[in-house]
């Protein structure tokens, strides 16, 4: 069955909006939060007023939000799909496919013994904020995690591996947008923890990383295994050829190339390098921890209220 | 899916546990619930009602789990309690028998009747000693009766079962045995074709025995009737239903039997004896709830209280609830209430009233009277000050060009009865009478003429709605409250629900009951474009320049002369709820008609911005009917519905049976 | 069974010419995607079988290579997921005399309409079959495709799937229907009023398949919301279970009736997938290794037809291999 062309409403996006506010945005969109961000697009200019408010109610609709729940949830995936239980199927695999699960899981805690995990970034980052998450969701040992600065020793009369036993070292990022910053810890710690043991495993973890990002880390870092829960292809750039936010004929009233001049428009005004997210990122998503700068800014920004109001705020990284 | 909790939340009694059941009942007061169910009458009763009649509520009500609480609660003894009750409620979920699976597998259709009346009997027998062992355990009845009841009821076994301890316990662990036996046999029979099942008992033997042997013994249950109360009648199949028939009619003392389901659930009166029918009033006595709720004076008290227990329970104000609602009625004086509810005309604005222009262009159009001409019937006919007056002049207009009379004339003929209501005695004006009807058909043209929303506003209306199914109340509330809380409001907490909420809640609730209507298959299509089509014609009917009829949302047709297939689809949406029966079918003696009448279910009125209360009926001819309900015949709509409404819009035309043109003669 | 994450996954490589092991029986489900057509091509069999649906309503012009079954059941008739399936079995597949209980199998479930998925494997794992691998191929999912419906939304009937009747009791004051709910909003609707006296809980397939897709599918559910009455959408009567894993999603299943248990003793359970085939995957292999622990069944709303061309391209294959044992 085909969809027909038909007009959406501003009614429907509000009941969307409504429904998705008291469900997974966690009550991040009630109505007056939502008129204050709306009444932003007030440029004539611009376009329309009643259109330009459409299309930022329909882009909206579109926002991926992932709240504690959900964050939660991905650790706990996280850590069970992409750590133990390939390990645990290794290990039935390797011993004749058994299935006594005391053995499984008694063999699974020496390995898990050798392993550490780490957050990526500064520790105040959100990254290593995951950590408290993860290790909750799963029960584990606190002494599992360490900081990158815990994997080398002796710094003072020369830089050994501060614990030669550890096999797996399993670093856990939310988002990864470009890859810089994977690639910036390949360069400074991996090289030199695979000189000092070049029979461990490093792991990179990721919630969400955009395809061409995760690429680059295959390509151009040290890691020896980087899973991401979801990979964003072009397909989530909002306003890219392959955009699944915008399907032809979808909706007679609904344009991307509207949405995007808007956007950009206003975009330009609140981060003029970046107007449409990070390095052109026209990301839609959100965690209830932060906001991805990868993402558009008319949905963050909020270094000034008088000046704009977000609806899903970022606490900036100052730096950037 | 709120986070905050709402109230009015729970819409279905099935999430409530016994103690909820309990806690949230509320009684009718001018008769009670008791009254209606008669637990303890001997005449079996079917029990329908529609989706949210309250119908689960009631029965759950009267099983023993429920009915133990209230014993406790009320400090008695457990033995006092039932003696005092006179009955020990059984009650049976006939869906717990998922008998879907009684059929196919290439087995033969008789093997099943047999294999699933057996099962059923083991699984109310095993119901009725679950409940019996309850009882053994918190009184000291059977203190020494224990064996020789389970003796007896082991008795009812064809072949003689040794080696179990005579306890409640083992007897009832025996029966599940031989249920799940039966469940493994049934289950695996469709991978081998063959199925073997020995029936140990006769039919019905467990299910009337097994509370006559437990009275006989005990004698604080001597005078206690066995209430089997078996729900969601409308998921059992033809041939379970043949059984049930026959259990009523087949029914023994100390048992009551109810049973309860949708309006639709009754599949078959037929019995297994020699295929004889059950008849309503000789068997058994029907009661339709929703029929009971709607007819009751009481309802609206009734609906009050329902919704005061849930404030109550979430420490919200409940005292006096229509306050909480925004809305405009305030007592004053009976003009300026005629003005309440039009903040969207500016009544000192000179701009010409969009109603005015419409008869204006229609004159000129249909008329061709000159600009003049025009004036003077508009001028006759204003009222700037009061709208709905206007509206009521201009109707009282639209008559007089329908009945082809001069109309400048009747247009100073009709100032004078509006200034005589403007005066003292404006009870003899023709604009009285008029508002007597239409007054609340020319408010919803007002709002339509200038793009407002319908407006169903404040807790009457809403009960009004709710058409005698306390669900419908409670889903308008639900959706109302929880919009309340996304604008920011806090109703019921010094707060008042805001309009625009009660907007918001009735349009939800109005949709969802439309879409609700889980029909089966190919049929909940053709309902529901039926009732679009009926609805739709309502709807032009109340906002044409001369409505035939006020507050329209009944019909009428003589049921003799439409087709198999319209009937069967009336009678679908009536069994759903969507459509109501008014009277049921009056035999004209000389003509043979039978007349039936329905009404739309109020509860979809918000969906087309029809009235919430119903005035007249409209007679419609066979061929309209069929149109609207007979899918074969939906073609021919368009046009009826056309020349239904001729008469309702200016120029009036008459339709003749010879199909002569009407000439003007208006000048 | 304490553990299912334990069982073998592992994701097929696209890009390679065929796939090892080889098996002794492969069978597949014939539509016209072109999915199955590859996954066919790729995997290494001794024996390899179509299957033809009846509710696809294919024309002989369309059918595929190789060795097939259609059913002789025409589409308009009335059959059900145990003829179709038993004449499969005892009429076609058990002829072939290389194949026994000792055989290795594997199924392409992607082109199954899951009713038969489901009876095909209860039928396989009653008479003694152990071990069998099964693959699920991933459609590429950005198209518009992916917001139309698969089926024809006449629903007919609600009821058990044949062999996964369980054993239930006839008291029913605490029972649950947990639903895999899918995009359907009709079909949780269909089912929680036809279990209209339970408590009804919902997994969702999270993480989802794309990272829209979970927030979509909660949208769409929320429709059915009134059916599915106050524990709708709170936590924690909404669980989370990886959209395209059928062991995490038994293992929810399994947590879920663990929980529900512990806090009043469950009086029946009935499960029912709504969502994708994978997940069915997940709640037959929970029936049938927790039959005899718990009065549970599956039920599930019938459709008339099914689209036999649903989206089209692959991006993923999965391989789960069960072991009965």
């Amino acid at each position: 069955m085909q969809n027909k062309s038909l007009d959406l409403s501003i009614e429907e996006l509000e009941e969307t909006i409504q429904t998705l506010n008291s469900t997974v945005w966690e009550d991040q969109a009630q109505k007056e939060k939502l008129s204050a961000w709306l009444s932003n697009f007030n440029e004539p200019n611009y376009g329309n007023l009643n259109e330009q408010k459409l299309h930022a109610m329909y882009l909206l609709s579109q926002f991926m939000y992932f709240g504690i729940r959900e964050i939660r949830e991905l650790m706990r995936h996280l850590y069970q799909e992409s750590f133990k239980y390939p390990l645990i199927r290794h290990i039935r695999k390797t011993n004749g496919n058994i299935k006594d699960l005391d053995f499984l899981y008694q063999e699974y805690e020496e390995i898990l013994r050798k392993s550490r995990f780490l957050g990526m970034g500064n520790p105040s980052e959100s990254g290593a904020h995951l950590l408290y998450y993860f290790r909750q969701e799963n029960k584990l040992d606190k002494d599992l995690f360490i900081n990158a600065l815990d994997i080398f020793d002796n710094y003072s009369t020369g830089i050994t591996l501060k614990d030669p036993q550890i096999e797996n070292y399993v670093f856990i990022d939310d988002f990864c947008g470009s890859g810089k910053q994977a690639e910036s810890y390949s360069e400074k710690i991996l090289t030199a923890l695979k000189n000092f043991k070049p029979t461990c495993k490093v792991y990179y973890f990721l919630l969400f990383g955009t395809q061409k990002g995760i690429e680059k880390i295959k390509s151009s870092t040290k890691f020896d295994h980087i899973e991401a829960v979801y990979s964003l292809d072009e397909s989530f750039k909002c306003f890219s050829d392959d955009s699944r936010f915008f399907i032809d004929g979808m909706y007679s009233n609904i344009s991307k190339d509207f949405a995007k001049h808007i956007f950009e428009s206003y975009g330009s005004k609140l981060w003029p390098a970046h107007p449409l997210g990070y390095k052109d990122g026209q990301n839609l998503i959100g965690f209830y921890h932060n906001t991805p700068d990868n993402t558009l800014p008319v949905i963050w920004f909020n270094e000034d209220i008088s000046k704009w109001k977000p609806i899903f705020k970022r606490y900036h990284k100052l730096s950037q | 899916m709120e986070k905050t909790e709402n109230p009015f939340g729970i819409t279905k009694s099935v999430d409530f546990s016994d103690t909820e059941i309990n806690d949230y009942w509320v009684d009718l007061q001018n008769s009670s619930f008791y009254n209606i169910i008669k637990p303890i009458s001997p005449m079996p009763m079917i029990l329908l009602g529609g989706k949210g009649s309250g119908k689960t509520h009631i029965v759950r009500h009267f099983s023993f789990s429920t009915q133990l609480l209230r014993i406790k609660k009320n400090s008695k003894s457990i033995t006092s309690g039932i003696t005092e009750d006179k009955y020990i409620g059984i009650y049976y979920s006939l869906g717990g028998l998922n008998e879907g699976r009684f059929s196919g597998k290439g087995i033969n259709l008789d093997i099943w009747e047999v294999v699933s009346t057996y099962y059923m009997d083991l699984s109310i027998a095993q119901k009725t000693m679950e409940t019996i062992i309850q009882i053994k355990d918190l009184t000291d009845i059977f203190d020494g009766k224990e064996e020789c009841v389970c003796s007896e009821i082991l008795d009812l076994f064809n072949k003689p079962i040794n080696g179990l301890e005579l306890t409640f316990n083992s007897l009832n662990n025996y029966l599940k045995e031989l249920r799940k036996e039966i469940d493994f046999k049934v289950n695996n029979c469709v991978f081998i074709n063959k199925l073997e099942v020995n029936i140990l008992t006769t039919r019905g033997s467990l299910i009337f025995e097994i509370p006559r042997i437990i009275v006989k013994s005990v004698k604080e249950l001597f005078e206690i009737k066995f209430l089997y109360i078996f729900d969601e009648l409308e998921n059992a199949s033809i041939e379970l239903q043949k059984y049930i028939q026959t259990l009523i009619r087949e029914r023994k003392d100390p048992c009551a039997i109810k049973l309860s389901g949708r309006l639709y659930s009754i599949k078959t009166y037929e019995t297994f004896c020699s295929g004889e029918e059950n008849k309503e009033g000789s068997e058994f006595e029907l009661v339709e709830i929703d029929q009971i709720l709607r007819k009751n004076t009481d309802y609206d008290k009734f609906s009050e209280n329902i919704c005061k227990k849930r404030l109550e329970k979430f420490d919200l104000v409940s005292n006096d609830i229509s306050k909480s609602f925004e809305n405009y009625t305030i007592d004053e004086d009976r003009l300026k209430k005629l003005n309440f509810g039009i903040d969207f005309i500016d009544l000192s604005s000179k701009t010409e009233r969009k109603y005015v222009l419409k008869l204006k262009k229609q004159l000129l159009k249909f008329k061709k009277f000159n600009g003049e001409q025009i004036s003077e019937i508009c001028d006759n006919l204003e009222c700037n000050d009061y709208p709905l007056i206007e509206k009521a002049a201009i109707y009282l207009f639209y008559q007089s060009w329908y009945k082809n009379r001069k109309l400048i004339e009747e247009s100073k003929l009709i100032k004078n009865e509006v200034n005589t209501f403007l005066g003292e005695d404006y009870k003899n004006s023709g604009i009285n009478k008029i508002f007597e009807h239409y007054k609340s058909d020319f408010y919803a043209q007002l709002l339509f003429e200038y793009n407002q929303k319908q407006r169903y506003l404040g807790f009457e209306t809403f009960v009004k709605l709710s058409g005698g199914l306390p669900r419908n109340l409670l889903q308008i509330l639900k959706h109302t409250y929880s919009h309340s809380l996304y604008l920011g409001e806090k109703p019921f907490n010094g707060n008042v629900l805001s309009i625009k909420s009660q907007l918001y809640g009735v349009k939800k609730a109005s949709d969802w009951f439309f879409e609700d209507a889980n029909i089966i298959g190919i049929d909940k299509n053709k309902v529901k474009n039926s009732i679009n089509r009926l609805a739709s014609f309502f709807r032009e009917v109340r906002y044409s320049d001369k409505p035939s009829e006020c507050s329209l949302i009944g019909f009428s047709f003589d049921e003799t002369s439409i087709s198999e297939e319209a009937k069967r689809i009336i009678r679908l949406a009536q069994q759903w709820s969507l459509l109501l029966s008014i009277n049921s079918g009056r035999r004209d003696k000389n003509s043979k008609r039978v007349d039936e009448s329905y009404q739309l279910n109020t509860m979809l009125s918000p969906h087309w911005d029809l009235p919430f209360s119903s005035r007249g009926t409209i007679p419609l001819s066979n061929e309209f009917v069929n149109s609207i309900f007979d899918e074969n015949h939906s073609k021919d709509y368009q046009m009826l519905l056309n020349e239904r409404i001729l008469t309702m819009n200016a120029p009036f035309k008459q339709v003749y049976t010879s199909q002569q043109e009407l000439f003007d003669e208006g000048l | 069974m304490k553990d299912y994450r334990i069982f073998f996954k592992d994701q097929l490589p696209l890009d390679k010419g065929t796939w090892e092991p080889e098996y002794d029986l492969f069978i597949s489900s014939f539509n016209l995607s072109d999915r199955v057509e590859d996954v066919f091509s790729k995997v290494n069999a001794k024996d390899k079988h179509w299957i033809i649906l009846p509710d696809y309503n294919i024309s002989a012009v369309e059918f595929p290579e190789g060795q097939y079954y259609v059913s002789p059941l025409e589409q308009t008739s009335v059959y059900n997921e145990s003829d179709v399936i038993n004449d499969f079995y005892y009429k076609y597949l058990s002829k072939i005399e290389s194949i026994n209980i000792e055989s290795k199998i594997c199924i392409d479930i992607t082109g199954f309409i899951k009713p038969y998925m489901m009876y095909l494997i209860a039928l396989l794992k009653t008479l003694g079959y152990q071990c069998i691998d099964f693959i699920f191929s991933e459609p590429n999912y950005y198209s518009a495709k992916q917001k139309t419906k698969f089926s024809d939304e006449s629903v007919y009937e609600v009821r058990q799937i044949y062999g996964f009747e369980g054993c239930h009791n006839p008291d029913t004051t605490n029972d649950i229907l947990i639903i895999g709910s899918g995009y359907d909003d009709q079909l949780i609707k269909y089912i929680s009023e036809n279990k209209n006296m339970t408590k009804k809980i919902q997994i969702f397939g999270f993480p989802s398949l794309r990272a829209d897709m979970y927030q979509e599918n909660i949208l769409r559910a929320s429709k059915a919301s009134d059916s599915i009455g106050r524990h709708c959408g709170n936590n924690p009567n909404n669980y989370l279970a990886a959209a395209n894993d059928p062991f995490a999603t038994a293992q929810v299943l399994k947590e879920i009736c663990e929980i529900e248990n512990n806090t009043e003793r469950v009086s029946n359970i009935y499960i029912s997938p709504l969502a994708t085939k994978v997940q069915a995957l997940g709640f037959t292999l929970f029936y049938l290794f927790e039959k005899d622990n718990y009065p549970i069944s599956i039920i599930y709303p019938f459709c008339k037809t099914h689209s036999k061309r649903t989206s089209a391209g692959i991006s993923r294959i999965w391989r789960y291999s069960i072991d009965f044992d």
